[in-house]
This record gives C-alpha cells, sequence and structure tokens, in this order.
C-alpha cells in the first residue's frame, strides 16, 4: 500500500533557522504515526509544509497522492486536521459551527456527528468562545472527524489538555481509528500519550528524521540495562555503539540496549564487567526511549542507532 | 454556487451588528440630506447653524464603517492566516473571493450606490442625472471597498491589519512630503495648474484606480505564493508609494478648467477691441532692496476695452513682458505667467467693469446700489501689473529710450441671472441655467438695537446638479463658488438692487452626491427710512447671478517710446497717513531746532537738512494747514542749493512734497528758470512753480512733452497745459481727466472748443460707473457730479432714485449734490451757516417729485422742475 504521505528532502528555512534540513519520511496509510520530537525540533514545521499552510524552500510533499502546494478541495475533503494554535470561529455555537463545516464535505456523517456530539458532550448550543480548552479541542476534532476523514493530522492536540480529557480523547482516538482504519499522523512531545495511540514513531531532532520505525518493533529492542557489580564499577574506554546513555554509579553501571539480544548482550557484558554480581533487564516505554535517544541526539548531534 | 452563499450567509450573520449600524447610519444620512433631521437654522443671534456635533459624528462612523466593513470581512478569513479555519478546509480559494465580494457588493456598495439614488430621486432630479449620479457613486464606491478588501487581504489578524492601516497612511505624508522636498529642490515642478486650485478629485480617483490595481495583483500574487511579513509590508509600501506617486506627479487633469465658449469670447474681444491709455501707465521699483545690485521695477496699465455685451466682462491678466532698445534688441524679459483670476477670494473687490456687467442684467434698468456695508465697494478698472523686470543699476539703457512689449490676456467672464427668488420663506425656483433649484429657506428679521443693522437675514440652500465627471472640482470648490456668485436684494418698485452680504458659503451637505446643498447666510442692511413695507417685501426678489469663464482671448501690446530714468518713481516703504502726528508749536519748535547750514555749505549738509526739514513735516499731524511760516528756513537755501531740492523732489510726497514745492516756488531765482523747466520732464509737478511764476511760455516745450509721457498727469501739469487752451493738447488732457475724474474737470470745461469731446468724455465716464451707485466713492461721486453739471439724463435718474437710500451717515455728499445739480425752493436750500448738512430737509422734497418732472437748464447748469421754468427754451433733452 503506498505511503499516505511522502515526504522527500523537505527543507523549510525561517530566516537563519534551519527549521527542517532535508527530511524524509514515509507515513503509512492505515496506522497511527507518531512524530515525535523536543520542543523546536520541527515537527509543527513540518506539519504545516504538507498541509500548505507554509510553501517548503525545497524538497516534495505528497499527501493523499497529491503535491502539497496543490492541496485542493477534493484533498481536504478527505483531510482532517487538528491543531492546538487553530483558530476556530470563536463566535459561532457548537451547533452553527458543525452547520458551517456540513456543507463542505459531501462524506459528512450526521449521524457520526450527533453521536460524536453526546459523546464528547458538547453543548451545541454554547459558544466556542464559552468552552473550555478542551471542550473546543473536542469540538475541534469532532468537526474534523464527522466526515470520515481518510487521513487525521493532530498537531499537539494534547497541549493544555487536563489528565481526564487527555484520556477521553485518546480513548475516543483508539476506537474510532480501529473502527474506521483512518490514517493518522500525531505529533506531539508528550509521548506518554501517544505512546497508547501509536503504531509507528518517528522522531525528528533538529530538523532531520532521527528514527522511523514500528512502536512495537522500537519497543522490542530496546531495554534498559542495569548491571551490578562486585567492585567500583569502571566503564570501559570502548563500548558497544549500541549501548545508549551509559553511566556508572558506585557499583551499578546502567544503560540503555538499542538493540537488545539477550545472549549478545550476556556475551558482551560478561567481556566488558567480569565481576558482574547481577543484572536487570527491563522493557522500555516510548517515553524512556525517547529521552534516551533524545540525550544521545544532544551528545552526538546524529542518530547512532 | 453553493459554497459561495453559504459563506456568504456566514459573514451576513457574523457580522449583522455591524451591517445593522451602517445601514442605520446610511438612512440617517439621507434623512440629513433630504433636511428631514438636523436643517439647517439661525440660532439665536442670527448665526446660521449648518452642522451640529451629532450630525458630524454620524457622518464619521458612517465613513469608518464604510472603509472597515470590507476590511473586517476579509480579515476574519484572511488568505493570510496560516492557522486559520479555513486554511485546511475544502473551500476553494475562488469561492471564497466570491464570497467576499458578494458580500461587500451587498453590504456595502449597494446600499451606498442605492441612497445616492434614493436622495436624487426624492430629490425630483431628471432620471438621467439619478442614474449618473448612482454610476459616479459607484466610481468612487467600488475602488475604495475593493482596494481596502485587498489591503486586508495581506494581514493575518485585525491587529496587523490596523497597524498596516496606521504604517501605510504615516508613509503615505511622510514619503509624499519627502518626495515633495527632493523634487522642489531637484527640478522646479509646476505644482499648481495655471489656475489656483488642481483637480483634487480627479487626481484622488485616478490615483485610487492605480493604486487598486496594484493591490489588486499583488495581493492576487500574495495569495498564490504567500511569503512572511516581508512580502506583506513590500505590498503595503509600494501601494502606498504608487499612490503617492499617482497623486502628486501624474497628470490627472480629467476635467481640467475648460471655458465655455472660445469662439464667442474671441469674437467679442474682436469687436470690443482694447486700448492702453497713456494716463494709465505706472511705474514703480521694488521697494526692497535687491541684494544683487539689479533694480527691479514693473509697469501697471489699465487697459479700455468696448466691451459691451450684456453681462459680460473683461479681466486682464499679463503673461510676459520683453524690454527691447531703439534698435528692436531685446533688453531684459521677464519669466511667469499670469494667472487665471477665476478664483478670487471672497472680499477682493470685484472690478467695476465686473459691476457694470451685472447691472446690465437687472430688470428694467435698474442699478445697483452700493451702501455703508458694501464691502466689495467700487473697484477701479482692471489695472494689469506687468511681470516685474529687473536690470542692473547702472545700465547705460536706464537713461535711453526703450520700448516695453507685453503679452496680455482678456479673460472674458460672463455673467448670467441663475436665480430669481422670491424674497419669502419657503420660497423655491428652478435655477435658469443649470440643473439645480434654489430656495429661501429661512427669512428672519431681527430688530436690534443700534439701528437696524442687519436687519434683515436669509438662509438661501442651492441644490445643484454638480457632476464630478462632468465638471471641474476647481470651478465648484467652495473658493471658486464664492467668487463666482453675487446675491442682490432687488426692490422693483424702485429699481434698486442691493449687494447682499454674504458670509462665504457657510455650509455644504450631502457630500459625494451629484445634487450637493450649499447654504449662503445673506444679511441686507437698510435703512429704516427705506426699509421695505411688508407688501412690498413679498415684491422683492433675490437675484443670484452666476458668472462663468467664457474664455481667454490673447493680445499684445507695445507701449511708446520712454525713458526708465524719468519714469521710475523711487519706493515708498509706506504711504501711510500719521493720524497721530505732533501739534503745530511742537513742529516749529523742532523746526527752530534744527541746525541751519551755513552760507557756505556743501551738498552733502543741505540734503542732510532737507532730509530732516521733510522727517519733520512728515511727523506733523495731517489736519495741520501749514502756512509759508514754515518755509522760512528753507528759502535762502534754494538759490544756491536748487540742485539738491529738485533732486529730492521725487522721493517726497503728499503735504511734505507740497511745502518745498512752495519753497521752490519763493526761493527760486529767475536765472533758475532753465534749470527747473528742464526738470519738469522728470518731475511734473514742477508745473506748479512755472504757473505760480509766470514761466508758462518758456516752459511750452518740455510742457508738451509731457503729453506724451506714461502715466496720469498731475494737476499741475493739467493747469499747465490747460493755459495754452491749445485744441492740440485736448486728446491727452481729456483721456487723463477720463481715467480720473478729478477737479481737473472745472480747469477743462471753460476751455474753448473742448465741447463736445469733453461731454462725451464725461458721458463715457459715467457709462463707466454708472449701474453702481455708491456715494461712499470719490470716483463715483465725480463722474456723477461731472454728468450732472453736463446735464446727462441718465445720470440724474440714477441719482434721483437712489436719493436716501443711504442709512445716514454719509449722506453729506449727496446732500451737496443735490444743492449743487438740483434747484431746491430756498427755503429748504440752506440749513444753518449756509452749507447744507443734512439730506433730511430736502428728502422729503425730493421724494415727492419723480425724476421726469425735471429738465437740465443749461444756463444755470441745474436740473429744474418744468413748472418752475418760466418760458424760454428748454435747456437740453428732456431726462
Amino acid at each position: 500500500m503506498n505511503p499516505i504521505i511522502e515526504i522527500r528532502n523537505l527543507r523549510k528555512q525561517y530566516r537563519r533557522t534551519l527549521a527542517v534540513d532535508d527530511l524524509n519520511l514515509d507515513v503509512p496509510a492505515g496506522a497511527v504515526t507518531a512524530f515525535l520530537g523536543p520542543n523546536g525540533a520541527g515537527k509543527t514545521t513540518t506539519i504545516k509544509c504538507l498541509l500548505n499552510m507554509l510553501t517548503p524552500d525545497g524538497g516534495e510533499v505528497r499527501v493523499l497522492g497529491a503535491d502539497s502546494r496543490r492541496l485542493g478541495t477534493a484533498e481536504f475533503q478527505q483531510i482532517g486536521y487538528v491543531s492546538e494554535n487553530q483558530e476556530l470561529p470563536l463566535w459561532m455555537t457548537v451547533q452553527q459551527f458543525m452547520d458551517y463545516c456540513r456543507p463542505m464535505y459531501p462524506t459528512w456523517d450526521a449521524a457520526f456527528a450527533a453521536k460524536m456530539l453526546r459523546e464528547f458532550d458538547l453543548p451545541p448550543a454554547a459558544k466556542l468562545k464559552a468552552l473550555s480548552r478542551g471542550m473546543r479541542m473536542k469540538a475541534a476534532l469532532l468537526s474534523s472527524l464527522a466526515y470520515r476523514p481518510k487521513l487525521v493530522v493532530l498537531d499537539e492536540p494534547f497541549s493544555g489538555l487536563d489528565p481526564l480529557v487527555r484520556d477521553e480523547f485518546i480513548r475516543g482516538m483508539l476506537e474510532l481509528t480501529e473502527q474506521e482504519g483512518w490514517s493518522v499522523f500525531v505529533s506531539s512531545h508528550d509521548i506518554a500519550e501517544v505512546e497508547r495511540l501509536a503504531d509507528r514513531v518517528a522522531i525528528i531532532h533538529r530538523g532531520r528524521i532521527q528514527l522511523d520505525e514500528a512502536a512495537e518493533a522500537l519497543m522490542g529492542r530496546f531495554r534498559f540495562v542495569e548491571i551490578s557489580l562486585v567492585g567500583e564499577a569502571v566503564l570501559p574506554v570502548k563500548l558497544p555503539a549500541n549501548w545508549l546513555n551509559v553511566e556508572a554509579s558506585g557499583r551499578v553501571v546502567r544503560f540503555a540496549d538499542a538493540h537488545f539480544q539477550e545472549a549478545e548482550l550476556a556475551t558482551v557484558t560478561g567481556k566488558l564487567f567480569p565481576a558482574t554480581r547481577q543484572m536487570n533487564v527491563t522493557p522500555m516505554d516510548l517515553r524512556e526511549i525517547f529521552v534516551a535517544l533524545a540525550r544521545t541526539y544532544r551528545l552526538t548531534g546524529d542518530a547512532n542507532s | 454556487m453553493g459554497l459561495v452563499l453559504h459563506q456568504f450567509r456566514k459573514d451576513a450573520r457574523q457580522f449583522r451588528w455591524f451591517l445593522v449600524v451602517w445601514l442605520v447610519l446610511l438612512g440617517l444620512d439621507l434623512a440629513t440630506n433630504l433636511g428631514w433631521v438636523e436643517a439647517v437654522h439661525f440660532d439665536g443671534m442670527g448665526k446660521p447653524v449648518y452642522s451640529e456635533f451629532l450630525l458630524g459624528a454620524q457622518l464619521t462612523f458612517a465613513w469608518v464603517l464604510f472603509l472597515a466593513l470590507p476590511a473586517v470581512v476579509v480579515v476574519a478569513d484572511s488568505p493570510a492566516r496560516r492557522e486559520g479555519f479555513l486554511s485546511t478546509r475544502p473551500l476553494a480559494k475562488r469561492d471564497w473571493l466570491l464570497a467576499k465580494i458578494l458580500f461587500i457588493t451587498l453590504a456595502v456598495m449597494v446600499p451606498a450606490i442605492g441612497e445616492e439614488g434614493v436622495y436624487l430621486l426624492l430629490q425630483g432630479v431628471p432620471s438621467r442625472y439619478v442614474w449618473w449620479g448612482m454610476g459616479e457613486r459607484a466610481l468612487f464606491v467600488v475602488p475604495i471597498t475593493l482596494g481596502m478588501a485587498a489591503f486586508a487581504s495581506l494581514w493575518s489578524n485585525y491587529a496587523r491589519w490596523v497597524t498596516g492601516m496606521v504604517v501605510s497612511v504615516l508613509c503615505t505624508f511622510g514619503g509624499f512630503i519627502l518626495l515633495t522636498f527632493i523634487i522642489s529642490h531637484v527640478a522646479s515642478v509646476p505644482w499648481l495648474e495655471p489656475t489656483r486650485e488642481t483637480s483634487a478629485v480627479a487626481r484622488l480617483s485616478g490615483a485610487v484606480y492605480v493604486t487598486l490595481a496594484w493591490l489588486a495583483v499583488l495581493a492576487f500574487w500574495h495569495g498564490r505564493r504567500p511569503g512572511g511579513a516581508g512580502q506583506r509590508w513590500s505590498i503595503a509600501v509600494s501601494s502606498v508609494v504608487v499612490f503617492g506617486l499617482s497623486v502628486g506627479y501624474w497628470r490627472w487633469d480629467l476635467a481640467a478648467v475648460q471655458p465655455r465658449d472660445p469662439a464667442a469670447a474671441t469674437a467679442l474681444m474682436n469687436q470690443a477691441g482694447f486700448t492702453v491709455p497713456l494716463s494709465s501707465l505706472q511705474f514703480s521699483q521694488d521697494s526692497q532692496c535687491p541684494r544683487d545690485g539689479k533694480l527691479g521695477w514693473c509697469v501697471s496699465l489699465q487697459p479700455q476695452d468696448g466691451l459691451n455685451a450684456s453681462g459680460a466682462a473683461v479681466r486682464w491678466v499679463a503673461t510676459n513682458v520683453v524690454a527691447v532698445n531703439a534698435a528692436q534688441a531685446q533688453i531684459t524679459q521677464s519669466g511667469g505667467a499670469g494667472r487665471l483670476s477665476l478664483f478670487d477670494e471672497y472680499y477682493v473687490p470685484k472690478p467695476l467693469s465686473e459691476t457694470r456687467a451685472l447691472a446690465s442684467l437687472l430688470p428694467a434698468k435698474g442699478f445697483i446700489f452700493g451702501g455703508r456695508f458694501d464691502f466689495y465697494g467700487m473697484q477701479s478698472e482692471n489695472s494689469v501689473a506687468l511681470p516685474t523686470l529687473k536690470v542692473p543699476r547702472t545700465a547705460p539703457w536706464l537713461a535711453e529710450p526703450i520700448t516695453l512689449r507685453a503679452g496680455l490676456a482678456a479673460e472674458i467672464f460672463q455673467w448670467e441671472l441663475a436665480a430669481n427668488l422670491p424674497a419669502h420663506d419657503g420660497a423655491t425656483v428652478a435655477d435658469v441655467g443649470a440643473p439645480g433649484r434654489w430656495k429661501a429657506q429661512i427669512t428672519e428679521y431681527f430688530h436690534l438695537n443700534n439701528g437696524g443693522s442687519y436687519p434683515y437675514h436669509w438662509l438661501v440652500e442651492r441644490a445643484q446638479v454638480v457632476l464630478a465627471t462632468a465638471h471641474d472640482q476647481r470651478v465648484d470648490s467652495s473658493v471658486a463658488r464664492e467668487a463666482n456668485l453675487e446675491f442682490l436684494f432687488y426692490n422693483p418698485a424702485k429699481g434698486i438692487a442691493i449687494r447682499m452680504i454674504s458670509q462665504p458659503e457657510i455650509g455644504r451637505r450631502a457630500g459625494l452626491t451629484a445634487q450637493p446643498k450649499y447654504y449662503y447666510a445673506l444679511n441686507l442692511s437698510v435703512n429704516s427710512g427705506s426699509k421695505p413695507v411688508s407688501g412690498e417685501l413679498d415684491q422683492c426678489r433675490i437675484l443670484v447671478f452666476r458668472r462663468t469663464w467664457l474664455g481667454t482671448v490673447p493680445r499684445e501690446w507695445q507701449s511708446p517710446g520712454l525713458v526708465l530714468n524719468q519714469v521710475l518713481v523711487p519706493p515708498f516703504e509706506t504711504s501711510s497717513v500719521n493720524q497721530n502726528g505732533i501739534s503745530r508749536p511742537e513742529l516749529l519748535r523742532r523746526m527752530a531746532a534744527l541746525r541751519l547750514p551755513g552760507a557756505n555749505a556743501g551738498r552733502p549738509e543741505v540734503a542732510t537738512y532737507l532730509l530732516d526739514y521733510v522727517r519733520l513735516l512728515e511727523t506733523a499731524k495731517p489736519t495741520l494747514r501749514l502756512g509759508d511760516e514754515v518755509l522760512t528756513p528753507l528759502l535762502p537755501l534754494v538759490p544756491a542749493h536748487l540742485d539738491v531740492f529738485l533732486d529730492g523732489l521725487p522721493a517726497m510726497f503728499g503735504q511734505p512734497k507740497s511745502m518745498v514745492m512752495r519753497a521752490i516756488t519763493l526761493g527760486a531765482e529767475e536765472s533758475e528758470k532753465p534749470q527747473i523747466i528742464a526738470a519738469l520732464a522728470q518731475e511734473p509737478e514742477l508745473a506748479a512753480v512755472v504757473v505760480q511764476r509766470g514761466w508758462l511760455a518758456e516752459a511750452r516745450p518740455v510742457l508738451y512733452q509731457l503729453l506724451d509721457r506714461p502715466g496720469q498727469l498731475p494737476y499741475e501739469a493739467v493747469q499747465a497745459l490747460a493755459w495754452f487752451a491749445d485744441p492740440v493738447t485736448y486728446p491727452r488732457l481729456l483721456e487723463n481727466l477720463a481715467a480720473n475724474p478729478s477737479d481737473a474737470y472745472d480747469l477743462l470745461r471753460t476751455l474753448p472748443g473742448i465741447q463736445p469731446q469733453l461731454r462725451e468724455t464725461i458721458d463715457r465716464q459715467w457709462t463707466k460707473v454708472s449701474g453702481l451707485v455708491n456715494f461712499n466713492d470719490e470716483l463715483f461721486h465725480n463722474a456723477l457730479a461731472h454728468a450732472l453739471y453736463e446735464g446727462n439724463p441718465a445720470a440724474f435718474r440714477e441719482f434721483w432714485a437712489a436719493l436716501g437710500e443711504q442709512d445716514g451717515q454719509y449722506d453729506w455728499w449727496q446732500s451737496e449734490l443735490v444743492h449743487q445739480h438740483v434747484r431746491v425752493p430756498g427755503k429748504l436750500a440752506n440749513a444753518g451757516n449756509g452749507i447744507p448738512a443734512s439730506l433730511d430737509p430736502v428728502l422729503a422734497w425730493c421724494r415727492s417729485h419723480a425724476a421726469d418732472e425735471f429738465v437740465f437748464d443749461s444756463v444755470r447748469r441745474q436740473f429744474v422742475l418744468k413748472s418752475e421754468l418760466a418760458g424760454g427754451q428748454l435747456a437740453s433733452a428732456t431726462p
């Protein structure tokens, strides 16, 4: 199946700042892709470029098979976009808002919209400006999902939401993606929330893709290793490249293994730390993986694993 | 199309309150223009009130909404909003654009244009003007609204839009000023047209269209290839520059001043012809001393034309002048062109020729009465100043004969009756020559305690169809309208028209419309004795005259040969009369204190003494009648230093000059006769010396040379020339008299053989001033007195009709004329001391007799009642 989003050598510069630098990424259809990165990594810029809200300085972006710079009504009728910075017509009521959006989408499902309205507990007669931030995000999400888009793009959707709303939001997204088989491209620096959604993870750092992998595979190959030694821990000069953020504290050595293989790990640790008393290997969640990688990027400036 | 209407409905719902306010303000504006609300009225002090604060505020808000509404509806969904709701929604840009245009058209343009249509329809304007007016409103509304919308599309939110507007406006003014400064110092850019005002509306309209086109192209480009703030600001600033350049430097004279009928003007001038009397030439030096060592001087002259077409008048303008020597080689020339005098300031008196033209349009041979409050007075004939020439002070040709060649232009104006309006409340008449109407909206009579000043007030409303695309805004500007309109109060029972004291156009309603309304406040001051009675007032009329520019006819004029050193008069810093001079005892005391030069004193010492002496005389009260006693110190100096006295004469004037002249008369020796006679050419007033010393025969050659001297001959020279009683001198003497009716008439009327030319001159003189009676004016008084003395029946009729119309303060002259030229019953002839001091005793008698009851007695040279003429022949033509 063709990717629903194809990004090739994307480049975007703001004056002296190179926000996106030769970015390449394929977003598969029918999956939830988490687009992660620290603040200022280039996530929002990438999203705006693929939705033609910004004009790239170089490269090519294709969305739903169309050049992003030529996205027309046909494409936008299949794209749902929710962003923390999106300007909504705050003077409208919720119902007016729905009524305003409906004619633009031939596939608008009124029953579906009504169902989401109930589930999101949105008051139809309330003006958008009178709603809380979370409720507004729900309203925005409703307006972007009611017509069953093929692609849903979410840019920092959880920003400013309280945990309860976040939970509701994610549960709702999970249900819908499972039922509808939508493609979702969500960017966030809130990794814990995204982990529940993501089928795939792409990490961007300083405008470049550092990692693009299936979430399961990613979490499958990362392990957190803690080695207890008999004596004082002394780190060897040369360490395996797949060991990240190796640190020694007292008699304990800790690191993240980016390519975990049990047998090989045992062999290598046996050589490097003969005085190993005990070794604990625990899985890492997405957040821990991201932190480990982010630290590595900061130190090395590039991905080594 | 469905989404277009969907978006339009969204916009209408979003800005519904703006629309409500906008439509209410439009309705209020319409009601105001129709006079349903905020009608113009007088306040308690008789001052017209034509605008209230509320009216101004309403207009201001209406304008704000007119400009803001197209912009706010665009900014709400601006394509510059990167995070805008519609930026990721399936609404095609074309649909968005059509929806915005639909909203602006239906919500802003249509109501604005429709208001004009409704207003014109309710005003009863012919249908073609209704459509024309709506079309002109659209010409204004469409580019403004679309331009505002295009500009708004550059900005992502209201704050940035406001900032963009403010910066653009500041850049417009600042850039404009800067460009003006630079270009005015780099090249001479003729800012002003030959006329005083430029077609500002045409320029602005053209500039708006150019800027709109520029802005639309750039906004479209911005929408297609959206850039950052730099792109937007570049678009804004470039639009400002384009607008400024278009307004300032592109000649958008879409409706330049055009003469109404150049062929008719040329025909009139060809028929009338023109001359420039020698006596009318006046040469003067610049009063400022130029730093470049050059002498600046100019010539003024009074062209005389024979224009006698009804309502037509000529204004002369000088375009250039060239001085040539005897070999016809050019010596120097002036620069600059004359200006069309179409837009004189309101209080500049109109020349006599225009007043005469007005009077010729009055019904039934009426005339205009200039009362005490006639600020226009009676301007002398149009005096034209040729451009100033500058020559080196040591130029040899200053003492050689030269000729001046001047380019003149006769601007022909045509006065026509615009309205004959009954002088009572609510009276309405159609404009005679242009689509529109006049209405005497309010008539009020204020009974004031100070003797009846400004008793009558009228508020006159003029609803005039003025089409921006078919009229020159310069002609229809407030300044031009003031200068090109005259209001006269006409009493048909007396045949007298009185110039109304009108304030400049006090207000204008219904701006940007094909039929604006102008308001004029007219005040009429009448003598309580001559105030129209109630029934009479109903018959009175407010006559409105309108002046149009028929055309300009160029003419060339060449002067006779002249020598500049002989005709140039030194500049006087001031010729004002010292009203607070020193008394006689003080004058004599200071005079005695002057250090008298000794017997062997040199020229510098004598000149200094003479200067101090003259200065002292200038400080004396003008009412002092100084006798020969003040001459005592001067007399001994005259024989030895006559040259000092003669050289100083041109720099003196008034009483000091007379005293010095008297000193020369008494003190000059017989041997100095040739010197004095020779100085006559430069100083014609020395003729007084020649006359009093009996040197006329010897001075004859030089005196006769004065006949060819440009400029007015002084009384003394006329007196001397008249002594010869030579018909050769008569033409020039009569020309002199015609230019300035004065006491010289008494010198000339007894010359043998001077009739009938004298009578013709007097009659011509009277014709020039007839039509306007103004006893305050010396020119009129003298012309009338001469005409009455010659038995001119038309002059008598006019004089008789105007008697008593004056409001009391200046009736001395009327009284003098009555007693001199009318045979008054003996008991009324002298009211104390043998000098008639007041008109009142005889006025009743005068009014009891009509003018045609009198006949001219050529023996007594008075008008007498036919019934009193006992036998004998009738003197002259019956009045």
